[in-house]
């Protein structure tokens, strides 16, 4: 998932209304979301009008499959670049009028339960990880992005972690390239597995949002299942989104004195921190959940709400086809790879486990 | 509350991973484009665009949000399909 970095300056470009350099990208997201539906709806006409069991296959994978396939076969000509970059945009603009759909109690009761569960993966997350880095001869500060990233938030979290322990650009790169690989493998795969297991919607949700590393993939993999099952997994992912500044503060201060860089002591300095790499995008999800709870949405403007955020999401998931670029990902190497494949097998296994055992206390979220 | 590191602060306790041209080449623009996280990734500001150049993606995508929010509050936003179900 890889874009030119013309993608996000100004320089270079043709035009002089900045705007505009977005407008054929944007124009491509929304064809390729747009057909990723019709496929599902034309795939399920086919299914009905010959009388045979075609698979439902969600739009959000069809959205993603189609950006794939262009990315890595005719390529997204530079033009398109800056407006196809913009996917995580529209993805936090999805999860703030998710918001909509949640009342503060129901948001308040699963953050809480899941908070717990995401304490646990994290410990066994990083401890598998590290062990597993340090088998394989990566280097420490890798390993520590590859559990940053597994543990709380995919690429944000690990480009917060990169200048906090200050890891080089390279091992940035490989810790973000394993993450977003297995990203789209967990996309492709949990919802077969969810299935098999015959996973309800709120489990299924809970297990995505624990497991799955990046939140485009949480939300998308949530959405491939069901609609109730993404709005679970998007208020657990973020939760662990919330987690990112004192997960990344805590190993700062692990390797400030192992190569990092130093840490400011008082906690006027580290609450900054804290507050800077925050994703504030949650706190929006949060006010519109409590504008809802507030009744301040009648029935008919919440489901428009939801299909604007249904529009914002499509946009996105088109866009994580787009951006992910399979040559690319094969050029970061085996070894993070595989260290990153075991910690989810192994996250997701624990989270499963977890979520078993404990989703009965909230049935009905 | 970062500082910069000290030239005698000891080297990495394992082994770095083997790093090529092509890997260097190909990581830096991948880390600038997906974040998100404002703060790592916003570009310095343009001073041509005082206001706008200085909002993280975070925020302008939380304010995009309230202004639709905003009009489903006052009763101007509009009934919006979905293509699917």
């Amino acid at each position: 998932m890889t874009a030119p970095a013309e993608s996000t300056t100004n320089s270079g470009d043709n035009t002089g209304v900045p705007v505009l350099r977005y407008l054929p990208g944007l124009v491509l997201l929304v064809v390729v979301g747009v057909v990723g539906t019709f496929a599902q709806t034309g795939l399920r006409s086919v299914g009905k009008a010959t009388g045979t069991a075609l698979p439902d296959i969600e739009y959000v994978l069809w959205a993603i499959i189609l950006g794939l396939v262009i990315r890595n076969t005719v390529g997204v000509p530079k033009a398109f670049r800056p407006g196809v970059g913009t996917y995580e945009f529209w993805l936090k603009i999805g999860i703030v009028l998710l918001g909509a759909r949640f009342l503060l109690g129901d948001l308040a009761k699963l953050g809480g339960f899941s908070l717990g569960l995401i304490l646990i993966d994290m410990v066994v997350a990083t401890t598998m990880i590290l062990l597993v880095g340090k088998a394989f001869g990566l280097g420490g500060k890798l390993s520590t992005l590859l559990a940053i990233g597994t543990s709380i938030c995919g690429v944000s979290a690990i480009i917060a972690g990169r200048g906090a322990i200050d890891a080089d650009d390279e091992d940035s790169g490989y810790a973000i390239a394993a993450i977003l690989a297995l990203g789209a493998v967990a996309l492709f795969s949990f919802p077969a597995i969810g299935h098999a297991l015959q996973l309800t919607d709120t489990q299924f949700g809970l297990w995505a949002g624990l497991a799955v590393d990046n939140t485009a993939e949480t939300t998308a993999t949530g959405a491939a299942y069901s609609q109730h099952a993404q709005q679970v997994a998007v208020a657990v992912k973020n939760t662990r989104n919330a987690l990112i500044g004192i997960v990344v503060l805590g190993y700062a201060i692990y390797w400030s004195n192992r190569g990092g860089v130093a840490v400011a002591s008082g906690l006027r300095a580290r609450s900054a921190f804290v507050w800077r790499t925050f994703p504030k995008f949650v706190l929006g999800f949060i006010a519109v959940s409590a504008l809802a709870t507030a009744g301040a949405f009648t029935k008919a403007e919440v489901t428009s709400l939801g299909n604007l955020s249904k529009w914002a999401f499509l946009l996105c998931f088109a866009g994580v086809g787009l951006n992910f670029d399979l040559r690319e990902i094969a050029r970061s190497g085996v070894r993070p790879l595989i260290v990153a494949a075991l910690g989810l097998v192994v996250v997701a296994g624990c989270s499963l486990g977890l979520v078993l055992l404990t989703s009965h206390w909230v049935t009905g979220t | 509350m970062i500082l910069p590191r000290s030239a005698s602060e000891s080297s990495p306790p394992f082994p770095e991973y083997p790093r090529t041209p092509a890997r260097r080449a190909w990581h830096r623009p991948l880390e600038v484009t997906l974040s998100t996280n404002p703060s790592e990734t916003t570009p310095a500001p343009d001073p041509s665009h005082p206001g706008l150049g200085r909002l993280g993606a975070d925020w302008a995508a939380v304010i995009v949000a309230a202004v639709l929010v905003l009009l489903a509050v006052t009763g101007l936003l509009p009934s919006i399909p979905f293509l699917v179900r």
